[in-house]
């Protein structure tokens, strides 16, 4: 009962501290234009930056792309539409970085993967175009999406916080099309030291679960793991490291269909992309190495905490610009 | 119970298609082929993006100098692109400008993104029947999010 008063102490500590900060900051204030003579300092933060979100997000499964996202939008002056461009190929290469690998130990399959992209890719460049006609074609439509962006933020806080993960849930009983397409595999699971197999069920109802997060994913630039996870793993059954692997093939379709929509629209500038997907890759490298030795609880609460926060903050900015409060 | 007894119930009613080795299954040929197209595709994006994208930031030969795009980088994309080139952007601008380091670090990323494309083209050929029409589907959705900005005008081609 201690610990839990002591978990949502430190959520509302965090919160009021990086809403005062914000608040009295620079950044906070309505985006203006920057310095030009200083561009130079541009990468070196966003490097660093994006550093510490690699650092941060491999120990605590978070994606770098939903934590880049709305930190990014509250925190720093660019456009929410250059914030979603580089958070989609943020996202994209993490997930065509890691995808090759889990495909060749079997882990993700594409009996799984295809049946469900045939709805969350088209979510996804739904969700981008939306996006975008929604920032470009209304005088206040980035904050619109600021604050949508926050509301999106606090669902995938209490999808985090309430969401049980099963390492090898049971499925009694396929689903019909499930069971036409075979929907299943088996991996060699060193830990077991044996084949562990698997097969999917309610094929429908997670389908379902893709249209959302692949339209999230498109309209907001964020990697759907947190989305994607939970639907593979508790109601399609796959075992966790399946479900994970799977949602990375799924991420790396999705992401690379709404790039396109953000490349056209010219809404993807090297300036962002390239020192934020060098921090991240880089600090993904370091965090992966260091993640046994950190205490995964605490992490968890801290990106829970600056998830919170960045809805927050996120929420405020967009209804200031709206000229709600 | 143990690790060894919460995995038993995965090896009962499994199907009747068996993993022919036995202790690693491998792969289906179109998840391998994938794999490995995708992986060659993701080296090769990924160094012409940040080696280019470097240069671009040593301010080498740039299209839109980083000094412009900082300074004016706070409002929309089609604001941002009118007040620069005069238009906003609706397609792939950076195709025709590929002398300059950052149009060449957009060709970087515009490799990551075909990359599943592409290797989706290559699993097809490796899929049975039923797949091969789900590739298709698939194939031809991102089809669409590529030629969308060349094709439908008003929906955001031209220029």
């Amino acid at each position: 009962m201690r610990k839990k008063w002591l978990k949502w102490g430190v959520f509302v500590f965090l919160t009021i501290c990086m809403f005062l900060l914000w608040h009295y900051s620079a950044w906070g204030a309505e985006a203006t234009p920057a310095h030009t003579s200083a561009w130079y300092k541009w990468p070196l933060i966003l490097f660093c930056f994006a550093f510490i979100i690699g650092i941060i997000a491999p120990m605590t499964g978070v994606g770098g792309g939903v934590l880049f996202v709305p930190v990014s939008t509250a925190l720093f002056p660019f456009n929410v539409d250059f914030v979603r461009g580089a958070g989609l190929v943020l996202a994209l290469t993490s997930a065509l970085s890691s995808a090759p690998t889990y495909i060749k130990k079997n882990l993700a399959n594409f009996r799984i993967t295809i049946p469900i992209l045939m709805i969350s890719s088209l979510s996804s460049i739904i969700g981008g175009i939306l996006g975008l006609w929604i920032s470009n074609a209304f005088p206040q439509g980035k904050y619109y999406i600021t604050t949508a962006l926050g509301l999106v933020l606090f669902l995938i806080f209490v999808v985090m916080v309430t969401s049980k993960k099963v390492e090898f849930p049971e499925v009694k009983e396929m689903d019909s099309i499930s069971k036409k397409l075979r929907l299943g595999g088996a991996w060699f699971e060193p830990s077991l030291n044996k084949v562990v197999r698997y097969k999917a069920t309610r094929f429908l109802w997670g389908l379902l679960g893709f249209v959302g997060a692949g339209f999230i994913a498109g309209m907001f630039g964020l990697g759907a793991g947190w989305a994607n996870v939970p639907v593979l793993n508790l109601v399609m059954g796959l075992p966790l490291k399946v479900a994970i692997a799977t949602s990375m093939v799924i991420i790396a379709v999705n992401d690379a269909a709404a790039a396109w929509i953000y490349l056209a629209k010219g809404a993807v500038l090297p300036i962002i992309v390239v020192p934020s997907v060098l921090g991240v890759t880089i600090g993904a490298r370091i965090g992966a190495r260091i993640a046994h030795k950190a205490k995964p609880t605490f992490l968890k609460y801290l990106v829970l905490g600056i998830l919170l926060l960045a809805a927050v903050m996120d929420v405020v900015k967009g209804l200031k610009g709206l000229g709600i409060i | 119970m143990t690790a060894q007894e919460k995995v038993q119930h995965l090896d009962d009613g499994y199907f009747d298609w068996e993993p022919e080795s036995g202790e690693a299954p491998q792969p289906e040929p179109m998840n391998l082929i994938f794999a490995k197209v995708m992986e060659i595709l993701t080296y090769v994006g990924m160094i012409v993006m940040v080696v280019f994208g470097a240069a671009y930031l040593f301010g080498i030969k740039p299209f839109i100098h980083p000094s412009v795009v900082v300074s004016n980088w706070h409002l929309e994309a089609d604001k941002f692109w009118t007040l620069i080139k005069g238009h906003p952007i609706r397609g792939y601008y950076f195709f025709k400008h590929l002398n300059t380091m950052d149009c060449l670090s957009l060709l970087g990323i515009s490799t990551l993104a075909i990359a599943p494309f592409v290797s989706m083209l290559f699993s097809f050929f490796k899929a049975d029947k039923t797949y091969k029409i789900f590739f298709l589907i698939v194939m031809a959705i991102f089809m669409f999010a590529i030629l969308k900005p060349i094709l439908l005008t008003n929906l955001g081609g031209g220029h």
